[in-house]
Protein backbone atom coordinates (compact mmCIF):
# COMPACT_ATOMS: atom_id res chain seq x y z
CA UNK A 1 0.00 0.00 0.00
CA UNK A 2 1.29 3.43 -0.88
CA UNK A 3 -0.99 5.39 1.40
CA UNK A 4 -2.88 6.80 -1.56
CA UNK A 5 -6.60 7.36 -1.13
CA UNK A 6 -8.54 4.15 -1.81
CA UNK A 7 -10.42 3.84 -5.09
CA UNK A 8 -14.04 4.89 -4.82
CA UNK A 9 -16.94 3.61 -6.91
CA UNK A 10 -19.85 6.04 -7.33
CA UNK A 11 -23.51 5.63 -8.33
CA UNK A 12 -26.08 8.40 -8.63
CA UNK A 13 -29.76 7.46 -8.75
CA UNK A 14 -33.09 9.25 -8.52
CA UNK A 15 -35.97 7.85 -6.50
CA UNK A 16 -37.71 6.43 -9.59
CA UNK A 17 -38.26 2.69 -9.08
CA UNK A 18 -36.33 1.66 -12.19
CA UNK A 19 -33.44 3.90 -11.18
CA UNK A 20 -33.35 2.65 -7.57
CA UNK A 21 -33.16 -0.92 -8.87
CA UNK A 22 -29.76 -0.13 -10.42
CA UNK A 23 -28.42 -0.17 -6.87
CA UNK A 24 -28.04 -3.95 -6.64
CA UNK A 25 -26.13 -4.74 -9.88
CA UNK A 26 -23.98 -1.65 -9.36
CA UNK A 27 -23.05 -2.74 -5.85
CA UNK A 28 -22.25 -6.26 -7.06
CA UNK A 29 -19.98 -4.93 -9.82
CA UNK A 30 -18.34 -2.25 -7.68
CA UNK A 31 -17.67 -4.70 -4.84
CA UNK A 32 -16.14 -7.20 -7.28
CA UNK A 33 -13.83 -4.49 -8.70
CA UNK A 34 -12.76 -3.63 -5.14
CA UNK A 35 -12.12 -7.30 -4.36
CA UNK A 36 -14.82 -7.67 -1.71
CA UNK A 37 -16.11 -11.18 -0.91
CA UNK A 38 -19.60 -12.13 -2.16
CA UNK A 39 -21.19 -12.87 1.25
CA UNK A 40 -20.33 -9.29 2.23
CA UNK A 41 -21.93 -8.00 -0.98
CA UNK A 42 -25.23 -9.64 -0.01
CA UNK A 43 -25.11 -7.93 3.41
CA UNK A 44 -24.20 -4.63 1.80
CA UNK A 45 -27.18 -4.93 -0.55
CA UNK A 46 -29.49 -5.43 2.45
CA UNK A 47 -28.03 -2.36 4.18
CA UNK A 48 -27.86 -0.22 1.01
CA UNK A 49 -31.52 -0.95 0.21
CA UNK A 50 -32.53 0.28 3.64
CA UNK A 51 -30.36 3.42 3.47
CA UNK A 52 -31.51 4.38 -0.01
CA UNK A 53 -35.18 3.65 0.68
CA UNK A 54 -34.95 5.83 3.79
CA UNK A 55 -33.95 8.72 1.55
CA UNK A 56 -36.57 7.84 -1.06
CA UNK A 57 -39.33 7.68 1.55
CA UNK A 58 -38.30 10.45 3.97
CA UNK A 59 -36.11 13.00 2.22
CA UNK A 60 -37.42 13.53 -1.28
CA UNK A 61 -40.91 14.18 -2.62
CA UNK A 62 -42.09 11.36 -4.92
CA UNK A 63 -40.83 11.85 -8.45
CA UNK A 64 -38.70 14.83 -7.41
CA UNK A 65 -35.86 13.73 -9.67
CA UNK A 66 -33.31 14.65 -7.01
CA UNK A 67 -30.28 12.42 -6.80
CA UNK A 68 -28.95 10.09 -4.14
CA UNK A 69 -25.21 9.48 -4.38
CA UNK A 70 -23.84 6.14 -3.19
CA UNK A 71 -20.10 5.63 -2.86
CA UNK A 72 -18.21 2.43 -2.10
CA UNK A 73 -14.56 2.18 -1.13
CA UNK A 74 -12.44 -0.42 0.64
CA UNK A 75 -9.17 -0.32 2.55
CA UNK A 76 -7.51 -2.21 5.40
CA UNK A 77 -10.18 -4.90 5.70
CA UNK A 78 -12.98 -2.33 6.03
CA UNK A 79 -15.45 -1.53 3.26
CA UNK A 80 -17.17 1.83 3.47
CA UNK A 81 -20.53 2.62 1.92
CA UNK A 82 -21.58 6.28 1.93
CA UNK A 83 -25.09 7.45 1.08
CA UNK A 84 -25.55 11.18 0.50
CA UNK A 85 -28.67 13.20 -0.30
CA UNK A 86 -29.66 16.85 -0.37
CA UNK A 87 -33.04 16.43 1.34
CA UNK A 88 -34.12 17.92 4.68
CA UNK A 89 -32.07 16.89 7.71
CA UNK A 90 -32.88 13.28 8.58
CA UNK A 91 -30.80 11.06 10.82
CA UNK A 92 -32.02 7.46 10.50
CA UNK A 93 -29.96 6.50 13.57
CA UNK A 94 -32.26 8.63 15.71
CA UNK A 95 -35.13 6.29 14.89
CA UNK A 96 -35.09 4.18 18.03
CA UNK A 97 -34.93 0.44 17.58
CA UNK A 98 -38.30 -0.93 18.61
CA UNK A 99 -38.48 -3.56 21.36
CA UNK A 100 -39.13 -7.07 20.14
CA UNK A 101 -42.93 -7.57 20.01
CA UNK A 102 -44.55 -10.39 21.96
CA UNK A 103 -46.40 -11.63 18.89
CA UNK A 104 -46.69 -10.98 15.20
CA UNK A 105 -50.02 -9.23 15.79
CA UNK A 106 -48.12 -6.62 17.85
CA UNK A 107 -45.27 -6.32 15.35
CA UNK A 108 -44.54 -2.96 13.72
CA UNK A 109 -42.71 -3.60 10.46
CA UNK A 110 -41.19 -0.12 10.40
CA UNK A 111 -38.22 -0.96 12.64
CA UNK A 112 -36.96 -3.99 10.74
CA UNK A 113 -34.51 -2.24 8.47
CA UNK A 114 -32.59 -0.24 11.05
CA UNK A 115 -32.15 -3.41 13.10
CA UNK A 116 -30.55 -5.15 10.12
CA UNK A 117 -28.34 -2.14 9.42
CA UNK A 118 -27.07 -2.03 13.00
CA UNK A 119 -26.36 -5.77 13.08
CA UNK A 120 -24.64 -5.97 9.69
CA UNK A 121 -22.39 -2.91 10.01
CA UNK A 122 -19.28 -2.53 12.14
CA UNK A 123 -20.13 1.10 12.71
CA UNK A 124 -22.45 3.73 11.33
CA UNK A 125 -22.19 7.49 11.39
CA UNK A 126 -24.45 10.31 10.31
CA UNK A 127 -23.42 13.89 9.59
CA UNK A 128 -25.21 16.90 8.19
CA UNK A 129 -22.85 18.99 6.10
CA UNK A 130 -23.29 21.64 3.41
CA UNK A 131 -27.03 21.03 3.35
CA UNK A 132 -26.56 17.30 2.71
CA UNK A 133 -27.28 14.20 4.77
CA UNK A 134 -24.31 11.83 4.79
CA UNK A 135 -24.72 8.34 6.17
CA UNK A 136 -21.49 6.32 6.36
CA UNK A 137 -21.70 2.57 6.91
CA UNK A 138 -18.60 0.48 7.56
CA UNK A 139 -18.30 -3.29 7.14
CA UNK A 140 -15.41 -5.47 8.24
CA UNK A 141 -14.26 -8.16 5.83
CA UNK A 142 -11.53 -10.78 5.74
CA UNK A 143 -8.69 -10.57 3.26
CA UNK A 144 -7.14 -7.57 1.53
CA UNK A 145 -9.09 -5.58 -1.00
CA UNK A 146 -7.68 -5.87 -4.50
CA UNK A 147 -5.75 -2.65 -5.22
CA UNK A 148 -7.33 -0.67 -8.02
CA UNK B 1 -44.28 -13.24 -11.64
CA UNK B 2 -42.28 -13.68 -8.41
CA UNK B 3 -45.28 -15.02 -6.48
CA UNK B 4 -47.72 -17.89 -7.01
CA UNK B 5 -50.62 -18.62 -4.66
CA UNK B 6 -51.76 -22.25 -4.52
CA UNK B 7 -54.80 -23.38 -2.56
CA UNK B 8 -54.16 -26.92 -1.30
CA UNK B 9 -56.46 -29.48 0.29
CA UNK B 10 -57.49 -28.99 3.89
CA UNK B 11 -57.81 -25.20 3.70
CA UNK B 12 -54.06 -24.67 3.38
CA UNK B 13 -52.64 -21.98 1.12
CA UNK B 14 -49.10 -22.26 -0.19
CA UNK B 15 -47.50 -19.03 -1.34
CA UNK B 16 -44.40 -19.62 -3.47
CA UNK B 17 -42.14 -16.57 -3.79
CA UNK B 18 -39.17 -16.70 -6.15
CA UNK B 19 -36.28 -14.58 -7.42
CA UNK B 20 -34.88 -11.37 -6.02
CA UNK B 21 -37.22 -9.68 -3.57
CA UNK B 22 -35.43 -6.34 -3.83
CA UNK B 23 -37.10 -2.94 -4.29
CA UNK B 24 -38.82 -4.02 -7.52
CA UNK B 25 -39.52 -7.55 -6.23
CA UNK B 26 -41.07 -6.22 -3.02
CA UNK B 27 -43.30 -3.90 -5.05
CA UNK B 28 -44.43 -6.92 -7.11
CA UNK B 29 -45.32 -9.10 -4.10
CA UNK B 30 -46.90 -6.36 -1.93
CA UNK B 31 -50.38 -6.53 -3.45
CA UNK B 32 -50.61 -10.34 -3.74
CA UNK B 33 -49.31 -10.70 -0.15
CA UNK B 34 -51.88 -8.18 1.01
CA UNK B 35 -54.62 -10.26 -0.67
CA UNK B 36 -53.29 -13.42 1.01
CA UNK B 37 -53.29 -11.61 4.36
CA UNK B 38 -56.86 -10.50 3.90
CA UNK B 39 -58.35 -13.71 2.50
CA UNK B 40 -56.43 -16.76 3.80
CA UNK B 41 -56.00 -18.21 7.29
CA UNK B 42 -53.63 -21.17 7.01
CA UNK B 43 -50.59 -20.17 5.02
CA UNK B 44 -47.17 -21.64 4.21
CA UNK B 45 -44.82 -19.16 2.54
CA UNK B 46 -42.25 -21.06 0.49
CA UNK B 47 -39.04 -18.99 0.29
CA UNK B 48 -36.77 -21.69 -1.15
CA UNK B 49 -36.58 -19.92 -4.52
CA UNK B 50 -35.80 -16.47 -3.11
CA UNK B 51 -32.20 -15.42 -3.88
CA UNK B 52 -32.29 -12.08 -2.07
CA UNK B 53 -34.57 -10.39 0.41
CA UNK B 54 -34.06 -7.36 2.67
CA UNK B 55 -36.34 -5.27 4.85
CA UNK B 56 -38.83 -4.31 2.12
CA UNK B 57 -39.62 -7.94 1.30
CA UNK B 58 -39.65 -8.88 4.97
CA UNK B 59 -42.08 -6.03 5.63
CA UNK B 60 -44.50 -7.44 3.05
CA UNK B 61 -44.37 -10.88 4.71
CA UNK B 62 -44.77 -9.42 8.22
CA UNK B 63 -47.80 -7.32 7.22
CA UNK B 64 -49.45 -10.31 5.57
CA UNK B 65 -48.62 -12.60 8.51
CA UNK B 66 -49.94 -10.04 10.94
CA UNK B 67 -53.27 -9.86 9.08
CA UNK B 68 -53.51 -13.69 9.04
CA UNK B 69 -52.72 -14.08 12.75
CA UNK B 70 -54.95 -11.20 13.83
CA UNK B 71 -57.97 -13.19 12.65
CA UNK B 72 -56.84 -16.39 14.34
CA UNK B 73 -54.96 -17.87 11.39
CA UNK B 74 -51.52 -19.49 11.20
CA UNK B 75 -48.50 -18.83 9.03
CA UNK B 76 -45.13 -20.56 8.54
CA UNK B 77 -42.03 -19.89 6.46
CA UNK B 78 -40.51 -22.70 4.42
CA UNK B 79 -36.85 -23.29 3.54
CA UNK B 80 -35.26 -19.86 3.06
CA UNK B 81 -31.77 -19.88 1.54
CA UNK B 82 -28.97 -19.12 4.07
CA UNK B 83 -28.57 -15.38 3.30
CA UNK B 84 -32.34 -14.86 3.40
CA UNK B 85 -32.65 -16.90 6.59
CA UNK B 86 -29.97 -14.70 8.15
CA UNK B 87 -32.04 -11.59 7.34
CA UNK B 88 -35.09 -13.22 8.94
CA UNK B 89 -33.26 -14.35 12.10
CA UNK B 90 -31.23 -11.14 12.46
CA UNK B 91 -34.43 -9.11 12.43
CA UNK B 92 -35.99 -11.50 14.98
CA UNK B 93 -38.96 -12.34 12.73
CA UNK B 94 -38.25 -16.08 13.11
CA UNK B 95 -39.46 -15.76 16.71
CA UNK B 96 -42.81 -14.52 15.43
CA UNK B 97 -43.19 -16.68 12.31
CA UNK B 98 -41.57 -20.12 12.59
CA UNK B 99 -39.20 -21.36 9.89
CA UNK B 100 -39.53 -24.98 8.73
CA UNK B 101 -37.14 -26.91 6.49
CA UNK B 102 -39.70 -29.57 5.64
CA UNK B 103 -42.88 -28.84 3.70
CA UNK B 104 -44.97 -31.51 5.41
CA UNK B 105 -44.00 -30.11 8.83
CA UNK B 106 -44.83 -26.56 7.72
CA UNK B 107 -48.23 -27.66 6.40
CA UNK B 108 -48.93 -29.59 9.61
CA UNK B 109 -47.99 -26.53 11.68
CA UNK B 110 -50.48 -24.24 9.94
CA UNK B 111 -53.29 -26.74 9.39
CA UNK B 112 -56.63 -25.79 10.96
CA UNK B 113 -56.63 -28.96 13.08
CA UNK B 114 -53.13 -28.38 14.57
Amino acid sequence: MTGAAPATEVLRVTTALADLSRLYPWLEGAAARLGLPYPLVQKMQVVAEEAVMNVAMHAYAPGSGEAIEIRLSAASAVAELAVEDSGPEFNPLMAAEKPRPASLVDAQPGGLGIKLVKRYCQDISYTRQNGHNLLTLRFPFEGPAVPA
Amino acid sequence: MPIVIEDLAGGITKVVITGRIDIAGAAAIDMPMSIVGGSRRNVVIDLSGVDFMASLGLRSIVLSGKAIMSKGGKVALLSPQPAVEEVITTSGIDELIAIYKDEAAAIAAVSPAA
